[in-house]
Order: structure tokens, then C-alpha cells, then sequence
């Protein structure tokens, strides 16, 4: 009995690990798909209202919802009231803090734009931005490509290993 | 007596408490050191590259004994007061400064980056003037009552050299006309250029200018001048410092739709102020009733009224 315990709670681990990894390429494609909506939603307020950053930072909270929503509405606050800390370096703790599920091009790509925004002109901004956008669009196309490839091969590991540890130890 | 002084004292601080929120941990910890009787009496802060930060006390200035202050020092000043948003005060630093919640006024000294004739911004900067917003009641109660009418007010253009006061009163005008102050409630349209009358931040007065005023800053006077009288059926048009000749023609064409008017004008009296021919024209054509003559005797600011027709 407790032999039959084991190889399931084995064979549940696989393909919990398949799964998860399977989940990280999607959460991946998801939050980079909300990062974008929220980009987009900050230049189109930027090139036509020229509102101040807090409040595009919060309208982009609105825009695009999920963990890219919570990771925008932290930078509003930040940018509300800097108590010193410039808002470059604000941006970049509340991303490296974000449970954004990203990866070390996507974070770099989010890093550069930390340092445009709020600092130049309203045109020099909603550039940067549509230019972010793109790239950030270019890398979700990317994540959504191993998602397909890699989220089927990862499900399919998971449960063969599950199915392997069930026979190896029944 | 004793509870108004405590009253002033406590609004004093406020003020300098609010503005002080735009410097960095180090000057602002320099700047409470002072104690609170002589912060009481603080009306500018100035931060110039290389040396401490200096509090004007009524004309004198006092060294604080914070570091001398840098340029990274001066730039987070500027990044705080525009909440990191550089894009919405860049035609405010072309006027020399910038406006900050509570009416606080951040002036602006350094190096010019231009783009053909035009100013862009700042490349460098030399020093930071942080002028607080404490204004103080007037005898604009006074005033008022002698530029009533039985229809409103009277067309009144006020007169003072630089630096006496003009716009303070113009906005306690605004506030008291705006408020039924000697006469029924009226319908005010402030054309607020530089913002300096209302201080709008984030689009909200941060001066009382009374609750049936309507503000438009940000837009050449003469041009807001003409969009208030067609879009907000003003009873009266109020815009500091009239000195264009756009500004007079516009002022000319609100008078005709029988708008009543409010406006400031640099001149010593109403006899130099017809000797300026924007003014004159104004004058001959009888856009203007009355004139509201400031003068400043022994520190103190007395205002005359005078008729113009």
C-alpha cells in the first residue's frame, strides 16, 4: 500500500512538473501580452492628452489587467511620489520585485524603456514606447512558438515519466 | 490677535512642509534643521550648484548646513515636481518656471538647449529658486465694493509697477467677484496663461479663486480670452498682465459682447499707463471704467481707485 502511495505521489510529481513548465511558457505569453496592451494604452494617452506619468502608469494598470496590471499600478504610485528615488531606478525595482514571468531579454527590453519614460518629450516617449511595444511584441510571437512547440513536448514528459515511475515501482 | 498669528504660523509651515517634498532626503534634513521659528518666516528656498541650500527669511538669506548641493541634486528636485513627467512641465520651464501642487513656484536657472529659435529645455542647471505659495488676504475687500456696479462690476485694469502685488489682488478680485462678495455671485472666465493667478495642478486650482470661476491656462492669452467668452458665457473675463497688442484687441472684442473685465497692467499710475499706446487705445475706446492704482508706503500696499472715462 504505501509502495502504491509513493509511485503515485512520484508519478504525480512528473507530471506536475510537466505541466508547470508547460504553464510557464503560457503565464509567459500572457504577461507579456498584458505588458503590451498596457504600452500601447501609455502612448496613445501620451500622444494625445500628454498626461503626466503617474496617470498613464494608471491607465495602463487599467489597460491591461492580470500581473502586468498590478506591476503598472505599483510604478503609478512609485512615480506619484519619488521620495528621492529617481524614477528610473523605481521602475527597475518594481520590475526586478514584479512576479512578472518574463525572461532576461524581455526584463531588459522593460529596463531600457524605464529610462525614456519621463524623461524627455511627450514625442521623444510615444516612440520609445511604440518601439517597446514592437519589441516586446516580437518576443511574445517568439514565446508563443515554444509555447506550442515545447508546451505539448513538456505535458507529454511529465505524463510518460509519471507513467514510467508508476510501472518501475508497482 | 494671538490666535490668528498662530493660525498664519501654522499655515506657514504647511506650506513650507509641502514644498520641501520635492527635495532630496539630505537638503530636506538640512532644511528642518532650521527649527520651526525660523522656517515660520521662510518665503523662498534656493539651491544653487556647489553650495548649501539657502532659505530666504524676509529678504535675508540663511545658509543651511546641509552638502553643498549638485546637479544629480537639482535634476531630482526637478523630476519630483513634475512627478518624473518631464513632458508635462516643458512649456512651463520655457516661462521660466514651474508650477508644483499648493501654488509653490519652482524657478528655474542654467544652461539653454534650443532648437532653431526656440528654447527646448535646460541642458544644464545652475540653480533652483522654490518660491512658497502663503498668500496672505488683502484689502482686496475694500476694493471690491468701490468697483461694483448695479449691473456687476465695472471694467477695472489694475496698475503697479513690477513686483507690487498686481496679481496677488487680481486673484482675490477673482475670488471675491466669483464668491457674490458686495453684490450677487458672478460668472468668472480667468484666461491664465502662465498659471500664475489660479496655479491649476493636475487641472485643480491650487489658489482659491472662488466657486464660479472657470480657469483655462496654458493657451495665449488672447486666444483664451475669445475660446471663455464663446465657450463659458462669462459676466466677467479676468487675465494678469495685458501687454500685447493681440491680448488688447481680444480684451476690446469680450467689452463689446458686454463681458466685464479684469486685467493687470505694468505702469506707475494712470497717467504713465496713458502714455503706453496698447493701453491708450484701450483707454480712448473706453473699454476700461476704472483703475485700481497699487502702491507700496512703508512696506505696506495700499490700492486707490480711480475712474478712467
Amino acid at each position: 500500500m504505501t509502495r502504491l502511495l509513493g509511485a503515485a505521489l512520484l508519478a504525480a510529481g512528473c507530471v506536475g512538473a510537466g505541466v508547470s513548465a508547460a504553464g510557464r511558457l503560457e503565464g509567459r505569453v500572457r504577461d507579456l501580452r498584458q505588458l503590451i496592451a498596457g504600452l500601447e494604452e501609455m502612448e496613445r494617452e501620451l500622444g494625445w492628452r500628454q498626461a503626466p506619468l503617474p496617470e498613464l502608469l494608471e491607465r495602463a494598470g487599467q489597460g491591461s489587467g492580470g500581473r502586468a496590471a498590478v506591476f503598472f499600478r505599483r510604478c503609478a504610485q512609485r512615480a506619484s511620489r519619488l521620495e528621492g528615488c529617481p524614477f528610473r531606478m523605481a521602475w527597475a525595482q518594481e520590475l526586478e520585485g514584479a512576479s512578472l514571468r518574463l525572461t532576461m531579454p524581455d526584463r531588459l527590453l522593460l529596463d531600457q524603456l524605464g529610462g525614456v519614460l519621463g524623461r524627455y518629450d511627450a514625442a521623444s516617449q510615444v516612440q520609445a514606447l511604440a518601439e517597446g511595444a514592437a519589441r516586446l511584441e516580437e518576443q511574445r510571437r517568439a514565446a508563443q512558438d515554444s509555447r506550442q512547440r515545447l508546451g505539448r513536448v513538456y505535458t507529454a514528459l511529465g505524463l510518460a515519466g509519471g507513467a514510467l515511475m508508476m510501472i518501475l515501482l508497482i | 490677535m494671538d490666535k490668528l498669528r498662530k493660525a498664519e504660523r501654522a499655515r506657514r509651515l504647511r506650506a513650507v512642509e509641502q514644498a520641501a517634498r520635492v527635495l532630496p532626503g539630505e537638503l530636506a534634513q538640512a532644511l528642518f534643521a532650521l527649527g520651526e521659528d525660523e522656517l515660520a518666516g521662510a518665503e523662498e528656498l534656493r539651491l544653487r550648484r556647489g553650495w548649501p541650500l539657502l532659505v530666504n527669511l524676509s529678504g535675508t538669506e540663511r545658509e543651511t548646513a546641509g552638502p553643498p548641493v549638485t546637479e544629480g541634486d537639482l535634476r531630482a528636485v526637478l523630476e519630483n515636481a513634475s512627478q518624473a513627467s518631464a513632458h508635462t512641465v516643458l512649456d512651463q520651464m520655457k516661462n521660466g518656471y514651474v508650477t508644483l501642487r499648493g501654488g509653490h513656484r519652482l524657478g528655474l536657472c542654467g544652461t539653454v538647449a534650443r532648437q532653431g529659435a526656440d528654447m527646448v529645455t535646460l541642458r544644464y542647471l545652475t540653480s533652483l529658486s522654490l518660491r512658497l505659495a502663503c498668500p496672505a488676504a488683502g484689502q482686496a475687500g475694500q476694493v471690491v465694493k468701490a468697483l461694483r456696479t448695479p449691473e456687476g462690476v465695472a471694467s477695472t485694469l489694475i496698475v503697479a509697477p513690477p513686483g507690487a502685488g498686481k496679481t496677488t489682488l487680481l486673484r482675490e478680485l477673482v475670488r471675491l467677484l466669483s464668491e457674490g462678495a458686495g453684490g450677487p455671485p458672478l460668472r468668472v472666465g480667468l484666461a491664465d496663461e502662465r498659471g500664475e493667478v489660479a496655479a491649476l495642478w493636475r487641472g485643480e486650482p491650487q489658489f482659491d479663486v472662488g466657486r464660479h470661476t472657470d480657469v483655462l491656462d496654458g493657451c495665449r492669452k488672447a486666444e483664451g480670452l475669445l475660446i471663455l467668452l464663446r465657450g463659458m458665457n462669462p459676466q466677467v473675463l479676468a487675465a494678469d498682465e495685458i501687454t500685447h497688442s493681440e491680448d488688447a484687441a481680444a480684451m476690446e472684442e469680450a467689452a463689446g459682447c458686454g463681458v466685464a473685465l479684469l486685467a493687470t497692467a505694468h505702469a506707475a499710475g494712470t497717467e504713465d499707463l496713458r502714455r503706453r499706446p496698447v493701453y491708450r487705445a484701450l483707454l480712448e475706446r473706453g473699454v476700461f471704467q476704472r483703475a485700481v492704482v497699487l502702491e507700496r508706503r512703508g512696506g505696506e500696499r495700499l490700492a486707490r481707485v480711480e475712474e478712467l472715462s
